[in-house]
């Protein structure tokens, strides 16, 4: 807590030591966007940073999570210092459109991305004792899969319950193959894994010791399952804003330099 | 996206964070790149340009349509933009190209867009004020870190202040405070808490009508409401004053609406009980003809009753060169009417000047009124437009010169041919082409050219009559120049001549001119008794006793002002200076007309005087960064109106200072308006009070240019 204030208060001093400068620029009767389009293009020049640090992991220059909260305090920053550079209005242009639209998507992408990086982790940690690594859950539906088709051949030859196999055979197959129901684990519902329960309890009304025990057993794999396809969506969610996050950031930077240039193309020269 | 795609996404994503990443790096590479070069191609191929502006411009720069139109840097074609952000930028350029239609003149770079002179001006008299001092630390550390004179190397430029591309609603002209403190060595931060004192504000200067408000208020309108007509008195200060309608200047009303009234009289000289209600221009002067004769010096024909002097106008027309302007010099120190004293080479001076004023007479009777400028611009340097001209000779009629003449030198022109020859050798052009006088100003030389071809036979002519270098001039009964011994042939038929001549038969010129005179009385006509300046109440030429005089028509009279006009240009400190005794005898406090008693004279820089015709208005104020605004503060002002702020001061002497020439050394009739006055207001009353809404930027006009459409030729 005692960082986040001592790092939100060096942000709030940075962005209002931001206006200040550049308020006395413009008092200077120089251009103030001039001044405030350059500190917005070298903040994000030094977001870039983070991105390169996380491509060359080999290279020792402080930890990840440091980098990260750089990252994070700086894009702060960077949205104070766009807000200024328009104005705080909205563009009128094309070209205006184009780069507040790509900053506004890699801001808010950045925003929710920063979201998800504090709440997946403690969600993941509320429902699942047992976590996987994103890349191990591919594996480790798999094993479930096997296990379960060794489970339910076991039952057909032990003939414990026909109603069960059935089922298995109609419904569940797929569902050990496949991440299924990734809307209701993004909202946070179990009501999935209630209906297959309630399904496979009504299946034997008069169960045999076999046959319960294989319920069981299927039931016990059944909410395996509903918690591997839990950990994969909140995992793939995880990595998949930043599909947006990158390209946005790729493009932006872009059409920065373009910006850039024609600005100075076009300038009056007076600084 | 549905579920099944963002699962078949997912798989994609199965693979491990390092295939991820790789993967999410190419497809952001290819987006960069494609949108890049997507934009490239759009700037360059774009049917409109405006599309990738920074913003629309204003409505009023709306109708330039390219972006080249402004940004002269930019070279045209679709990639000319690519060079320019390698080319360094000149603000200059853009700057001239904002001149194009706001044209500022030579000054439009520098601070104000004021003459480097001036602006040195100003600045020392904002860096000695008091408060120079008072500076907040942010403009201490702005100064040290972006000083003014790295801000503006080059000048100010139009786009340091008003930046486009900020809405088709944008104030280009928003300025705030603190960025006019950015130059300004005084600073302050609002109006009510630290604005400096007004200094001497709103007069910097006196009036430049002389109207005493006390004396008006306690003596005059008093009297002449008990003695006169209460009517005429203004009842209250808008009766004189009126509020312009541009910029809200009070004005003060039109001279024959409060003036007339109780000053007509002055000026016309219906009020005056002695000397002439004129102005002399020509007059003969009393000369010792006994002691000249005693002497044996020729002055020729002189009248014996005349007694008057040289008039100061008529010394301009004589002094036509060095020798006469000695002559003048020398007889001044002369009692004309008693020459007994006089020694021989001031009676010889007295000669010269004698014939001098004969050939005066002589050539205006004959030559016309260019010979008349002739002499001026002989005796001064100054060449006059022909529409002064016209107003400075008031179109006097040649029957008033003629009739003169004939009156007081009636063998005039016989002796002028008997003479030798002592004209104006100056044959060069008189008028200008100007409309206004200006002898400082340049003329067109093909023009002058012109002026030259239309003068010089007029010239010619007239040199010649004078020196009788074709036969003798002589003033034939009727009044008519004719020339040569013998009457014209296209006059023989003349009914009117042959009457003439049947009753004067043939003789000499001289008997003719003097016949002339007594064919009225020979003819028993009743000679009528006129009081010629009582005649002339109305204005205009007339004659009295040996001077010719003209009688002012009122106010603004043309003569009188074109007169004063021309002699405080060439008015000078100098004694020898021909125009000063002029002005000086047409600014005296009794001088007809009495232009001086209301117009005040100030002294200009080269010491030559200028007649304050009109009073102040937005155009002659004096502090052009000061505007003030009346409109708005009548409402707020109900209770003691114009007295609210200018209160009337009890300092005496508002009178005496108008007999000095300097307008800066002054007794106004009202105290300055106190900065308090307008702080009760602006600032603790939450009303504007921001260094715009009482100065402005640009002092000078800035003029829009005009159509210059050619008539079809077709």
């Amino acid at each position: 807590m005692r960082q986040l204030t001592r790092n939100a208060a060096v942000t709030i001093v940075a962005i209002a030591a931001l206006f200040w400068i550049v308020g006395q620029y413009e008092t200077a009767l120089r251009d103030p966007r001039l001044l405030d389009g350059w500190i917005l293009a070298a903040a994000m020049m030094a977001q870039l940073s983070y991105h390169v640090r996380k491509q060359l992991p080999a290279l020792t220059l402080g930890r990840a999570a440091s980098w990260l909260k750089l990252h994070v305090y700086a894009g702060y920053f960077v949205i104070a210092a766009f807000l200024m550079h328009t104005s705080f209005s909205l563009p009128e242009t094309s070209l205006e459109w184009v780069l507040w639209i790509l900053f506004m998507v890699v801001a808010v992408s950045g925003i929710f991305g920063l979201f998800l990086t504090r709440s997946i982790p403690a969600r993941l940690q509320h429902v699942s004792a047992d976590q996987v690594t994103f890349e191990q859950i591919g594996a480790a539906r798999a094993r479930l899969a096997g296990e379960v088709d060794g489970l339910m051949l076991n039952s057909v030859k032990n003939a414990a319950s026909a109603a069960l196999s059935d089922y298995y055979a109609d419904h569940l197959y797929g569902y050990f193959r496949k991440p299924q129901h990734v809307g209701a684990h993004l909202r946070g519902s179990r009501y999935p894994l209630q209906a297959m329960c309630d399904d496979l309890d009504r299946l034997e009304s008069h169960p045999n010791s076999k046959a319960e025990e294989l319920l069981e057993k299927l039931k016990a794999h059944v909410v395996a399952k509903f918690d591997l396809d839990h950990q994969y969506a909140l995992q793939g969610l995880q990595h998949a804003w930043l599909f947006i996050h990158i390209p946005a950031t790729y493009c932006l930077i872009a059409m920065s330099v373009l910006h850039t240039m024609v600005v100075y193309a076009y300038s009056s020269g007076v600084r | 996206m549905s579920i099944a795609r963002y699962v078949k996404f997912w798989r994609f994503a199965e693979k491990s964070d390092r295939a991820l990443r790789t993967k999410r790096n190419i497809i952001s590479a290819w987006v960069a790149v494609l949108s890049a070069g997507l934009f490239i191609l759009a700037i360059a191929y774009a049917s409109d340009s405006r599309h990738f502006m920074p913003g629309p411009v204003t409505t009023v720069h709306g109708t330039l349509e390219q972006c080249t139109d402004c940004h002269s840097n930019v070279s045209k074609g679709q990639f000319g933009w690519l060079h320019a952000v390698f080319a360094p930028a000149d603000p200059d350029k853009d700057t001239k190209s904002c001149l194009t239609c706001h044209m500022m003149g030579e000054a439009a770079r520098n601070p104000h867009g004021l003459e480097l002179a001036r602006l040195d001006a100003y600045v020392r008299r904002a860096e000695a004020s008091p408060h120079a001092s008072k500076r907040s630390t942010a403009s201490r550390i702005r100064e040290a870190t972006l000083p003014v004179e790295r801000t503006f190397p080059e000048g100010v430029f139009c786009a340091t202040c008003h930046k486009e591309h900020n809405g088709q609603t944008f104030d280009l002209t928003a300025m705030s405070d603190a960025q006019c403190h950015t130059c300004h060595s005084v600073q302050f931060d609002d109006f009510h808490s630290s604005h400096p004192e007004f200094d001497s504000y709103p007069f910097r200067r006196r009036t430049r009508i002389n109207f005493d408000h006390s004396g008006h208020f306690k003596k005059h309108f008093p009297e002449w409401r008990t003695k006169k007509n209460a009517k005429e008195v203004p009842p209250a200060c808008t009766d004189c004053h009126t509020v312009s309608a541009e910029g809200g200047h009070m004005d003060i009303k039109p001279f024959e609406q409060i003036c007339t009234a109780c000053h007509i009289d002055q000026i016309t000289g219906v009020e005056r009980a002695t000397g002439p209600k004129g102005i002399t221009l020509i007059s003969l002067p009393g000369l010792d003809l006994e002691t000249l004769k005693e002497k044996n010096v020729d002055v020729g024909e002189w009248p014996e009753d005349a007694e008057g002097e040289i008039s100061p106008l008529m010394r301009l027309l004589i002094g036509r060169d060095e020798k006469h302007r000695n002559t003048l010099k020398v007889t001044d120190e002369l009692d004309l009417l008693d020459l007994t004293e006089a020694s021989d080479a001031q009676i010889a001076e007295v000669k010269t000047l004698a014939w001098e004023v004969k050939r005066l007479v002589h050539t205006l009777t004959t030559a016309g009124m260019t010979d008349f400028f002739r002499r001026i611009k002989s005796a001064t340097g100054a060449r006059i437009s022909k529409d002064l001209a016209t107003q400075l000779s008031a179109s006097m009629p040649h029957d008033v010169l003629l009739a003169a003449q004939r009156e007081w030198l009636p063998n005039l022109a016989s002796e002028i041919d008997e003479t030798p020859g002592e004209e104006n050798e100056d044959t060069s052009p008189v008028f200008t082409t100007e409309t206004v006088s200006d002898e400082s100003s340049g003329t067109d030389a093909a023009e002058q050219e012109e002026e030259d071809a239309e003068e010089k036979p007029k010239t010619v002519s007239a040199s010649a009559a004078s020196a009788g270098q074709s036969g003798s001039w002589r003033i034939d009964p009727f009044g008519r120049l004719i020339k040569g011994n013998q009457p014209p042939e296209d006059e023989e038929d003349d009914e009117a001549e042959e009457e003439a001549s049947d009753q004067e038969g043939e003789g000499s010129d001289d008997e003719v001119d003097t016949a002339d005179s007594d064919v009225s009385e020979n003819n028993g006509a009743e000679e009528i008794e006129v009081d010629t300046e009582g005649w002339t109440e109305l204005g205009g030429w007339y004659r009295k006793d040996f001077a010719i005089l003209y009688r002012p028509v009122g106010h603004a009279d043309p003569f009188l002002r074109a007169w004063l006009d021309l002699t405080s240009r060439l008015f000078a400190e100098d004694e020898n200076n021909l125009a000063r005794p002029a002005f000086e005898e047409l600014t005296h406090k009794d001088a007809q007309g009495q232009c001086a008693k209301c117009h005040s004279v100030d002294a200009t820089k080269n010491a030559s005087r200028v007649v304050n015709w009109t009073p102040s208005s937005l155009a002659s104020r004096e502090s052009p960064f000061t505007l003030f605004d009346h409109r708005p503060h009548f409402g707020v002002a109900q209770k003691d109106g114009c007295f609210s702020c200018h209160g009337m001061s009890k300092a005496k002497g508002y009178l005496e200072t108008y007999k000095g020439t300097d307008p800066y050394t002054y007794v106004p009739n009202f105290k300055q308006v106190k900065k308090e006055t307008c702080a009760a207001c602006h600032g603790k009353m939450q009303v504007r009070q921001d260094c715009l809404l009482c100065h402005k930027y640009h002092v000078n006009e800035i003029a829009t240019p005009v159509l210059t459409t050619e008539v079809p030729k077709n």
